[in-house]
């Protein structure tokens, strides 16, 4: 799987560099438009509105951009501090030089604008105005005493001589106009330079209303598109009272000369030009530092989105890089990079990409091996818990690193997990272990490389014999200084051993020991029966009792045979569902008449569960247990025998105890005790508690015999029943 | 800096207010237009005073030598006709006033003049740029005798011909916005 490369957060340069340099020629043009405004003045109103419209946009692309990186800090995305670290660098670098020369630009603007103002400048320019204006006040004072010559010559001359000097008047006068009014705004007459002009240039009505007040009017004016000219209009003398009406008034235009009038408009256009310069100077200055700032603002923010644009660029492959980082970290090593750039951030991710191939490479032989060991393992652990014997794994110090679920039944008789523990800790919980433990302490410190022990255990009466094979593991497989151990309860097999072996004896013994028994005491009761009758006296008395005796030892033999036959014998058991109950509620009912008689504490539970059993072999155990508590409470004072069958809940287990307060079991024998022959009592076969056991066996129960500890023996038979027993307890008790 | 700053507040209140109509005028009406019209011969006439009332900023920058113009605007139109559809004649006339510092006179170009013409004083010269002396708008052969007109003028300073560096400030302040209201006048005029 290969990254990809998010293009929408990637704006290419090219549009902010055109939107740039579209707004810096607009900007360029607003600056000339402040200086030559003839041109470029009409669109200056849409330059300006074209250079906001063009920053509002690049601030919108700004904001857009800063918008993206806020939102990849909150998300904390791969390389965004970079990124960060990157724009700020490339901010500082473009702000701080363009706002230094910025500041320094207005500054040097401001000085440069006011010293086109000097005092002494604006000085010269009014004292050449003025100049200019003396020089034709002067002009305009001369012309004025000509028009007035004019005007006397004029005295009391009737209007229409006037009118025919007039022309004369104004060759000599050099005018361009001469005209004859009156006060109330009457033209009489006129003569012009101009042949084609019908009118005279009449004075304004302000004009009129000066003369009207008897003053002159002389000034200098402009007239039409022909220049300035002096006007001179003065009233014509009148003495005798000659006209009527308004006042006669003479009205001269003179020209002002080529040379001074250029003169005159030179010093005038100067001195307006300035003049308004330095009304608009503060203007001036403004408009230009606003030219200044709108440069600055551009040059910022596209430096700005430059920047952010350039550092996410050269982010991306680190981010990329991280990415991959982060998946790799994860336990992806699919993912691969994509090589973007040819420089030496794209050997990196090259070398990334190799790497991560070669890690997933490995990855995928360790998976390959863990699942192989695992395998392996699980398939050792499978056979290790179908075997049937037990095996265990101790460290040099005795503590149990691993145990199959078969060495926990034979040792503990369930399972129990005693993995991490000491061979001391187990013990400590586990007594009868005792001779286990000092059987493996004693190979672990001879650090045998293999070894073999047979072992009697004895746990609540019952015998256990295990065999057990140790040895050291090498350092080739792998567990220095550990040892294994594989034990078998071998109980069964000896017992089994034993049993074949005392009933091939008890057959052969019974074979070879009753058949002369017969013939013996045939031939003793014939002896008897032949001789008796013919000797009398003491011989007789003699062959009575040796007959007698033989008779009698050779029945016992017999009995004891028979009885050594019937405990060697496997008999065909017919099995069916019986109460336990009611068996030895009818065995107990032969013991009805027996003297002394216990007192016997019946506590049978009220289920009355069954089990499979053969009647006549359970009739057999229960009597020979019975008969044994009724032998050992014989002599003892206020003897009393607890029967009590109590099934164990939520187990298919039925026991069957049976206690007395005799004197229990000799402890020089209760190791042995269901041996055969094995006996304290003075009479009996001694093999009361062999048959008893093996009926058990046969039945597939367990029988454990103990010493009660407030004295008297204890025995303990564990039946199976067909089902769980899970009601609550009966008044017989359970466990 | 606190040109700078200036300087910034200025590009933002432009782009805000970049549309001169919203800000107000003066208080004081730009002209207080007094017109009548009259038919002389075969043309349409118009007559009377502008009456113009510059601001103060107008004025003191006339008397430093700048020119102010005036374009008026008359537009004729048949009465009922919307504001948007297209008039029968739309015409300006562009008026000017400058102060000559030399002859220390005002020079105005007022409706109907080709040549200056100069005036003593500023108020003089003012009332003379606002005289209407029977100029005409349009022949009467353009119009349907039928028909009532509506001839509509208004006077504005052109901003445009101010010099480029005024031109921010212009966009941005009252004493600068200077135009006045229309003033509509019927012909035939209704008895």
């Amino acid at each position: 799987m290969v990254f990809r490369i998010d293009r929408r957060r990637h704006w290419s340069v090219a549009p902010v560099l055109l939107l740039f340099f579209g707004l810096l020629l607009s900007l360029y043009l607003l600056s000339s438009a402040t200086e030559n405004s003839t041109v470029i003045g009409p669109y200056y109103s849409w330059l300006l509105l074209g250079n906001a419209l063009g920053l509002l946009l690049l601030t919108g692309m700004l904001g857009y951009q800063l918008y993206l990186l806020a939102v990849e800090y909150k998300q904390r995305r791969a390389g965004i501090r970079l990124t960060l670290r990157m724009v700020t660098m490339f901010v500082i670098l473009a702000v701080v030089p363009v706002s230094l020369v910025y500041i320094l630009s207005v500054q040097f603007l401001q000085r440069g604008i006011d010293s086109w103002f000097d005092v002494r400048i604006e000085t010269a320019l009014a004292d050449a105005l003025h100049l200019s204006r003396d020089s034709m006040s002067g002009l305009i004072r001369s012309k004025a005493k000509l028009t007035k010559e004019l005007a006397e010559s004029l005295a009391d001359a009737p209007t229409s001589l006037a009118t025919l000097n007039l022309v004369d008047m104004r060759l000599r006068s050099n005018a361009d106009e001469i005209a004859l009014l009156d006060t109330t705004g009457r033209v009489y007459a006129f003569s012009n330079n101009d042949p084609d002009a019908l009118l005279p240039n009449t004075p304004s009505e302000l004009i009129y209303s000066q003369l009207r007040q008897g003053y002159p009017y002389l000034d200098m004016e402009p007239i039409k598109d022909r220049g300035f000219f002096i006007r001179v209009v003065v009233e014509i003398p009148d003495t005798i009272n000659l006209v009527t009406g308004g006042r006669r008034l003479i009205q001269v235009l003179y020209p002002v000369s080529d040379r001074l009038n250029t003169l005159s408009q030179s010093v005038h256009s100067a001195f307006a030009a300035y003049n308004q310069l330095s009304y608009i100077r503060d203007e001036l200055k403004q408009s230009f530092i606003l030219t200044l700032s709108l440069a600055l603002v551009l040059n910022i923010l596209a430096a700005i989105i430059v920047a952010v644009i350039s550092a996410r660029r050269l982010a991306e492959p680190v981010r990329i890089l991280v990415d991959g980082t982060l998946a790799v970290a994860t336990g992806d090593y699919e993912k691969r990079l994509p090589v973007t750039t040819k420089d030496e951030l794209g050997k990196l991710v090259q070398s990334f990409n190799d790497m991560t191939q070669r890690v997933a490479e490995a990855s995928q032989q360790a998976r390959i091996s863990r699942e192989a060991a695992e395998e392996e393992h699980a398939y050792v652990q499978a056979v290790l818990s179908r075997l049937s014997s037990g095996v265990m794994t101790l460290d040099s110090e005795g503590r149990v690193i691993t145990m199959n679920p078969m060495a926990s039944y034979i040792l503990f008789n369930s399972e129990v997990d005693q993995c991490g523990k000491s061979l001391s800790e187990i013990v400590s919980h586990f007594h009868h272990l005792h001779e286990f433990e000092s059987c493996l302490k004693r190979h672990l410190h001879t650090e045998e490389a293999e070894w073999q022990e047979q072992l009697v255990l004895f746990n609540q009466g019952s015998r256990q014999v295990l065999m057990i094979n140790g040895g050291l593991l090498s350092p080739e497989q792998g567990r220095q200084g550990e040892h294994v151990v594989m034990f078998d309860d071998v109980t069964n097999f000896v017992q089994a051993q034993r049993n074949a072996a005392w009933g091939e004896m008890a057959r052969r013994l019974a074979h070879e020991i009753k058949n002369p028994l017969t013939p013996i005491q045939l031939s003793a009761e014939r002896i008897r029966y032949k001789c008796l009758q013919s000797i009398e006296g003491k011989p007789a008395e003699v062959l009575d009792r040796a007959t007698s005796t033989i008779i009698d030892q050779v029945e016992a033999m017999k009995e004891m045979v028979n009885a050594f036959t019937q405990y060697a014998r496997s008999p065909e058991l017919k099995i069916e569902m019986l109460s336990l109950n009611h068996m030895i509620e009818e065995i107990l009912e032969m013991y009805k008449g027996e003297f002394p008689r216990p007192e016997i504490d019946l506590q049978l539970d009220q289920r009355d569960v069954l089990i499979s059993v053969d009647a006549g072999r359970i009739r057999q155990l229960l009597h020979n247990l019975i008969r044994n508590a009724f032998d050992a409470l014989q002599d003892v004072k206020d003897a009393r025998l607890l029967i009590a069958t109590r099934p164990a809940l939520e187990t298919n287990i039925l026991k069957l105890v049976i206690e007395d307060n005799g004197p229990g079991f000799d402890e020089s024998v209760i190791e042995n005790i269901f041996e055969p022959y094995v006996t304290t009592k003075q009479h009996g076969t001694g093999l009361g508690l062999a048959i008893v056991k093996k009926i058990v066996e046969e039945h597939h129960g367990v029988i454990t015999v103990s010493n009660l500890p407030a004295g008297g023996a204890s025995v303990t038979i564990a039946f199976s029943c067909l089902n769980t027993i899970s009601e609550a307890p009966s008044a017989g008790g359970s466990d | 800096m606190k040109c700078l700053c200036r300087q910034i507040v200025f590009v933002i209140a432009m782009l805000a207010l970049y549309q001169p109509e919203l800000l107000t005028a003066a208080n004081q009406p730009f002209a207080r237009p007094e017109l009548e019209l009259s038919q002389n011969q075969s043309v349409l006439q118009l007559s009377g005073e502008m009456s113009f009332n510059f601001s103060e900023a107008a004025l003191e920058a006339l008397g430093n030598g700048l020119p102010l113009a005036v374009n008026t605007e008359v537009v004729i139109r048949p009465t009922g006709k919307w504001y948007w559809q297209k008039a029968l004649q739309s015409r300006i006339f562009k008026l000017e006033i400058q102060y000559h510092a030399l002859s220390q006179q005002y020079l105005v170009k007022g409706f109907g003049d080709t040549y200056p013409r100069a005036f003593l004083t500023q108020t003089a010269a003012l009332v003379a740029l606002g005289r209407i002396d029977g100029v005409s708008i349009i022949d009467m052969d353009s119009l349907d005798a039928r028909e009532q007109y509506e001839i509509s003028v208004r006077a504005v300073l052109d901003s445009e011909s101010l010099p480029v560096p005024l031109r921010p400030l212009i966009y941005l302040s009252n004493e600068w916005s200077l135009r006045s209201d229309w003033k509509h006048l019927q012909w035939p005029v209704k008895s």
